[in-house]
């Protein structure tokens, strides 16, 4: 069989990367006008989560779901790929920064980069397996792979700490230029929340990067027909394969600041997270990056809130998903930028 | 000895019940063309209808023949609701709906009959042992293989001797055509879905008095099923059964001699097969 390369990029002929550009546009991915005025909203979301959550690590905790969230969606939204295991990352992120924090030194940074190094290379080997096939052999395989990594979780009790989770995890200390902090979140929450909200800036800015780079258009491509993108002469798979690494080392840093915040990694958060995140993807809207964070905050309010005055709560969560799915599939953000100004503009033309 | 075989028989046993499940899943995937995520919940939710059946007749027997029929139904109402409108958009939607499904299912049932399980007891007149001479095990659990073969044999009777199962064979190789053909498509996705749906009724009905019921009993059956609808190749009907009972007796005999792995296995085998052969042991190209 020939290999087939893209058309070459003489004069006058659109380079690959263009082409792809093209492509997503039609296929109505992103509007563009919202590209990086989303960093701007989610500056806006966590001044308003910051004055407006009384509980301080239920706010940080809304950027640190926020952020998987996004990286999530990275794969669902912009790849149409469906992973039902994304708390596998988490976790590992979590056991990995624990780890280092307990064992090694007391550094945040060198628990972060471990956590995000060594769950990229980990994404890598998982999502060579994933990725072999795509759809619901994808969806299938991601939730076995958590499965599989919940399961050695458990069993590999000296090192993870088994059904009694990973307790103790010490304080990390924080280098910046001049100065050293602590992040600690129970006695100085407002740190931890300036550092860990700049650092989910930085990375939904890198998120951002990597949707409009040429190599997410082709994502978005393949989402709209792999064969077609293929034909174009894209590798798809590696493009595939290396969102699928990007989400995981988001997710293993989403999962390395929350082992800080808690001080603590164990089965109970952190494996049953799969759906929730998922969940949260769906409920935010899936067409943005901005939406999952959105998700995020409205999920943990809801839970906060409904928890305290109905024990299954997850009912309504569920009920909530479900119609989310059927009549609004694009989500919060779906309803906020498409639904409802569509609405104003029909009643202008009536007028 | 005694104990290798008494262990071989109960991984068929689970195995089987697995074989239910994922032949649901994988008639409802070849017709449907989406997993059904809330496969496990409706599993559970059989097992709980019949657990209750069970209390006010005073006998399993009733459960095994109502529970299939409430569970068809159920399915039917299902999919002629919140299913159908997932059809014609992407894929991804009818198994996220599912998903949503699954929640709902598994709070409502924790809302009406508590967290807690319920025990459900063994027929009467299956309450003695059988010697096979090396082992003597309880008659149910044969019982439990007698009855998911029957099913098994039905089902493929159905799929291979009936105008019925002749054209949902023909919708799962091509369905614009059978619907070129002025076959009422539609009427046939409603009723593969319920015929999924109530095999996982029986399922749940035959489960019963082996490990009680529970809310979450079809979340981790669930995973299993999808591995073996994996492992013996996606639509393969033959695929699903062999997978199944393989899985079943090599998680089983996992407990017998390295329980610390039995959890870990089923996924080791499923990602074997994935990387050496993709479209599973008995898959199509």
């Amino acid at each position: 069989m020939t290999h087939l390369t893209t058309p070459s990029a003489t004069d006058g002929t659109p380079t690959a990367g263009e082409a792809a550009v093209t492509v997503a546009r039609l296929s109505g991915a992103a509007p563009a006008r919202w590209t990086w005025g989303q960093l701007g909203l989610l500056v806006v979301l966590a001044v308003v989560v910051l004055f407006t959550v009384p509980n301080p690590s239920l706010a940080i905790g809304m950027l640190i779901y926020g952020l998987w969230a996004a990286g999530l969606n990275l794969l669902v939204g912009y790849g149409g790929l469906v992973s039902f295991g994304h708390a596998l990352p988490f976790a590992w992120g979590g056991y990995a920064a624990g780890l280092t924090l307990l064992h090694v030194s007391s550094s945040a940074w060198l628990a972060l980069l471990v956590a995000v190094v060594s769950m990229a290379v980990l994404s890598a080997l998982v999502g060579a397996v994933c990725l072999r096939r795509t759809e619901v052999y994808f969806s299938m395989l991601t939730l076995a792979f958590a499965q599989l990594g919940f399961f050695i979780a458990l069993q590999w009790d000296d090192l993870t700490g088994g059904d009694d989770g990973l307790a103790g995890i010490p304080v990390p200390t924080l280098w910046l230029p001049g100065t050293t902090v602590e992040l600690n979140a129970l006695r100085d929450p407002l740190t931890f929340f300036v550092v860990t909200a700049v650092l989910v800036l930085v990375v939904f800015a890198g998120l951002i990067l990597y949707t409009e780079s040429p190599m997410g258009r082709v994502l978005q491509a393949i989402r709209e027909s792999e064969e077609r993108a293929r034909g174009c002469g894209y590798s798809t798979r590696l493009v595939q394969l290396a969102t699928f690494v990007v989400a995981g080392a988001v997710a293993g840093l989403a999962g390395g600041l929350f082992a800080m915040l808690n001080n603590f990694v164990g089965l109970q958060p952190y494996w049953l997270l799969s759906g929730v995140v998922l969940i949260m993807v769906i409920l935010g809207g899936r067409s943005s990056l901005f939406g999952p964070f959105l998700g995020a905050v409205v999920y943990l309010l809801l839970e906060s809130t409904l928890s305290r005055y109905f024990a299954s709560w997850q009912l309504i969560v569920g009920a909530i998903f479900v119609i989310c799915v059927l009549a609004f599939p694009q989500g919060l953000w779906g309803l906020l930028t498409q639904t409802l100004p569509g609405l104003f503009r029909k009643r202008r033309r009536t007028r | 000895m005694g104990q290798l075989i008494s262990q071989i028989v109960l991984g068929l046993v689970s195995g089987a019940l697995l074989v239910l499940l994922a032949l649901g899943l994988n008639l409802i995937f070849g017709l449907l063309e989406f997993i059904n995520f809330s496969h496990g919940a409706l599993y559970m939710v059989g097992a709980y209808v019949a657990s209750y059946l069970a209390v006010a007749t005073g006998s399993l027997w009733p459960a095994l023949l109502v529970v299939p029929v409430v569970m068809a139904l159920l399915g039917a109402g299902l999919e002629r609701t919140i299913i159908r409108p997932m059809y014609g958009r992407d894929q991804v939607d009818a198994l996220l709906l599912t998903f949503g499904l699954t929640y709902v299912l598994i709070e409502g049932v924790r809302m009406i009959a508590g967290s807690g399980g319920r025990r459900v007891s063994t027929p009467e007149l299956l309450r003695f042992q059988v010697d096979l001479g090396i082992v003597r095990l309880p008659a149910y659990l044969l019982f439990v293989v007698v009855v998911v073969g029957l099913v098994v044999a039905g089902l493929h009777l159905f799929l291979r001797r009936t105008d019925v199962g002749l054209i949902v064979r023909a919708g799962i190789r091509d369905h614009v055509m059978i619907r070129a053909l002025g076959v009422p498509f539609d009427r046939y996705r409603t009723l593969v879905f319920a015929l999924g749906v109530a095999v996982a009724g029986i399922a749940g009905v035959l489960t019963g008095p082996i490990t009680g019921v529970y809310p979450e009993m079809g979340a981790d059956i669930l995973i299993l099923a999808f591995v073996v609808v994996v492992v013996g190749g996606m639509g393969s009907f033959w695929g699903a059964v062999v997978a199944g009972l393989l899985i079943g007796v090599v998680v089983s005999l996992t407990t017998l001699y390295a329980s610390v792995y039995a959890g870990i296995v089923p996924f080791v085998l499923m990602i074997l097969v994935m990387t050496f052969r993709p479209r599973g042991l008995l898959g199509a190209t």
